[in-house]
């Protein structure tokens, strides 16, 4: 049973009395523990794609189940629950929030679950921003962080709820090649040790270095959809 | 929630001027809501006091045909007993009712002095000395020579009316007045003190003689214009009214007489109770004014934070949990403002609690008979600052719903696509 399915979802923006179809129809499984890129020129609709899979949009038409569940009839409630519990989030430009240090930050994400003692929470944030190479820097606020620091708090924030799946939008777009690289391999030692799915939209080609599946996306339609190495 | 409180509590550091400044507009407004309380509290309570001590006692009895009259100061309706046997007994029936603590009477009648060429109007209170220092203390108001004694042949005048018919203590003046019988005649007595009162009914038009030379001379004996029964808590004055209504039912003939509550049968204390609660909907509208700067940097704060609370939505907070968030940061907003202007409030409230506001040049040319203070003082109440505290608080928390209720409704995708 795959992770992710979409069925012939179409995305159609109204902008006034013109329809703007996004998507015109996807058709694509995931399984667990892939890292995926979505790829393709601006405007062929990655984003709108990534924001379905997340369960910040619902598709105009089709199907899309997570995790054996069918989100594109959620309320919007469920579709924030269901964020909550399996999807993390990581950003092109990080939104983190300033006023928290790095470890605040992380323990946001843990303390929206619940269920955790004060202890078990703390001991799972320091751990998870010491696996993204963090350690020491955990009462720095964003705003003492360097870019790559930050991206990296952001990552630990995704991961550190053990989502099913995680979705990337751009995450290296600010950040130089070798911070980049950096942010990159994180994520795959992340994808290989704790086995969960990555999907990203990106235009960098470090990343397709290390994609193991590349779909390319254009006009709103899946053209190509490739497995690697 | 407790995370969220923190997150709330650390977001308004985030521009502390902006915050300082929101603080500032709420804390002026609960300010202005104190003060204006703890002064509205105080002129309330100097009429009322007024109005009870020298116009209503708290329960009035008077013969029902001197309501129509009282105007006049007419001595034809008095009050002298169901059976014409003279007010002393009466007065002593009504003391024996539960709650009743004291009676009052006093007779009322117009007189006038000549002084220069000049005649000067003014009004007599024959009085029980003993029972009228013991309800108004109007011994303390008297700053030259003492009240009259019962019997004697003396009286005891406000500061501007000797100053108007040329006397002082120790002097004698001769009051011209018509008998209950329509007979003009004139009497002298000797002035053995002087009141110095800020109110125009003590100060410039009325002179106390004993009540059985009042009698005596206006040829009533045992009569008086009203009993004034005094309670021990004028705000529960309604207690004894069932007893007061039975008292004068059983009596014969029934509705010779009629009670006056000091509250009800006034105009100008209804008015009062109106006013009453038409400020309250002012201090509403004055936080309500405050709101609009608490309102507008709420919503310049969701502007400029719609991509956070995108990302907030996306790791997967629930409308109502971002809404609890930002009616927080406003509810801590109005906390700290409502705290700032208790504070600053009472402060105010409390010095001119003891210097008092003088309005004597606003009260110029206003009739005596309202019984304002023109230096009055205000109130200052445990319960004004808790009141005004938590209606700030309140006020200030539902107007802070409606930026975060633009918060809340932010769609994830659009929120972060800005």
């Amino acid at each position: 049973m795959p992770l992710l399915e979409l069925k012939k979802v179409k995305k159609i923006y109204q902008q006034g009395k013109i329809s703007v179809p996004a998507l015109r129809g996807i058709d694509l499984t995931v399984e667990e523990g892939e890292f995926a890129t979505i790829f393709g020129p601006s405007g062929s609709g990655k984003t709108t794609l990534l924001n379905m899979i997340g369960c910040l949009d619902t598709p105009t038409e089709g199907e899309i189940q997570l995790n054996r569940k069918r989100i594109s009839e959620l309320s919007k409630k469920d579709l924030a629950m269901t964020r909550r519990y399996n999807i993390g989030f990581i950003f092109q430009s990080y939104n983190l929030i300033p006023v928290l240090t790095a470890f605040e930050n992380v323990e946001f994400a843990i303390r929206l679950i619940g269920n955790l003692s004060e202890k078990e929470i703390r001991e799972k944030a320091l751990k998870m921003l010491e696996e993204v190479g963090l350690k020491g820097k955990e009462n720095r606020k964003p705003g003492e962080l360097s870019g790559g620091e930050k991206q990296r708090v952001a990552i630990a924030r995704a991961l550190v709820k053990e989502p099913k799946i995680v979705l990337a939008d751009e995450p290296t777009a600010n950040l130089d090649s070798e911070t980049a690289q950096d942010v990159i391999k994180n994520m795959v030692k992340m994808n290989e040790e704790l086995g969960t799915t990555f999907i990203f939209s990106t235009h960098d080609p470090q990343i397709m270095e290390y994609a193991r599946r590349f779909i390319n996306l254009r006009d709103g339609l899946i053209s190509s959809d490739k497995r690697g190495k | 929630m407790k995370f969220l409180w923190n997150l709330a509590r650390k977001n308004l550091s985030r521009s502390k001027a902006r915050t300082m400044i929101s603080i500032i507009a709420v804390a002026i407004a609960i300010i202005a809501v104190v003060f204006m309380r703890g002064m509205i509290s105080g002129l309330l309570e100097s009429t009322f006091e007024n109005h009870i001590q020298y116009k209503a006692g708290h329960i009035r009895v008077i013969n029902r045909e001197y309501k129509l009259k009282e105007h006049l100061l007419s001595l034809n309706y008095t009050v002298n007993g169901f059976a014409n046997e003279g007010y002393e007994s009466m007065a002593a029936s009504l003391k024996q009712i539960e709650g009743v603590k004291q009676v009052v009477p006093r007779l009322k009648f117009p007189a006038m002095v000549s002084y220069q060429e000049k005649l000067v109007p003014m009004i007599g209170w024959g009085i029980d000395p003993q029972e009228e220092i013991k309800f108004t203390r109007i011994d303390k108001q008297i700053t030259e020579g003492r009240m009259v004694e019962p019997g004697a042949r003396e009286v005891v005048m406000g500061d501007g009316l000797l100053q108007k018919i040329g006397r002082q203590v120790g002097d004698k003046v001769t009051f011209l007045y018509s008998t209950a019988f329509d007979s003009f005649r004139a009497s002298t007595f000797q002035i053995v003190g002087k009141i110095e009162s800020s109110l125009e009914l003590l100060n410039d038009n009325l002179f106390y003689l004993p009540l059985e030379q009042a009698q005596a001379i206006l040829e009533i004996p045992q009569e008086v214009t009203e009993l004034l029964i005094i309670t021990n808590d004028y705000h529960q004055a309604d207690l004894i009214i069932p007893q007061i209504e039975e008292f004068f039912a059983a009596g014969v003939p029934s509705g010779k007489y009629t009670w006056q509550h000091w509250k009800w049968d006034y105009d100008m204390i209804e008015f009062f109770s109106y006013a009453t609660v038409i400020y309250n909907f002012i201090y509403v509208f004055i936080i309500i004014l405050a709101c609009f700067v608490l309102i507008n940097t709420l919503i310049m704060i969701v502007n400029e934070r719609t991509r956070e609370i995108g990302m907030m939505s996306a790791l997967g907070l629930k409308a109502r949990e971002i809404l609890y968030l930002f009616a927080m940061e406003g509810m801590i907003i109005g906390a700290l403002g409502s705290a700032l202007g208790t504070v600053i409030g009472g402060i105010i409230t409390k010095i001119f609690s003891v210097v008092g506001i003088n309005f004597k040049a606003a009260m110029e040319g206003m009739s005596s008979d309202l019984m304002f203070e023109p230096v009055f003082y205000t109130v200052f109440s445990l319960e004004n600052l808790i009141f005004a505290f938590i209606l700030g608080v309140l006020v200030v928390t539902i107007a802070c719903l409606i930026p975060a209720r633009m918060a809340a409704r932010l769609e994830p995708n659009k929120a972060l696509r800005i």
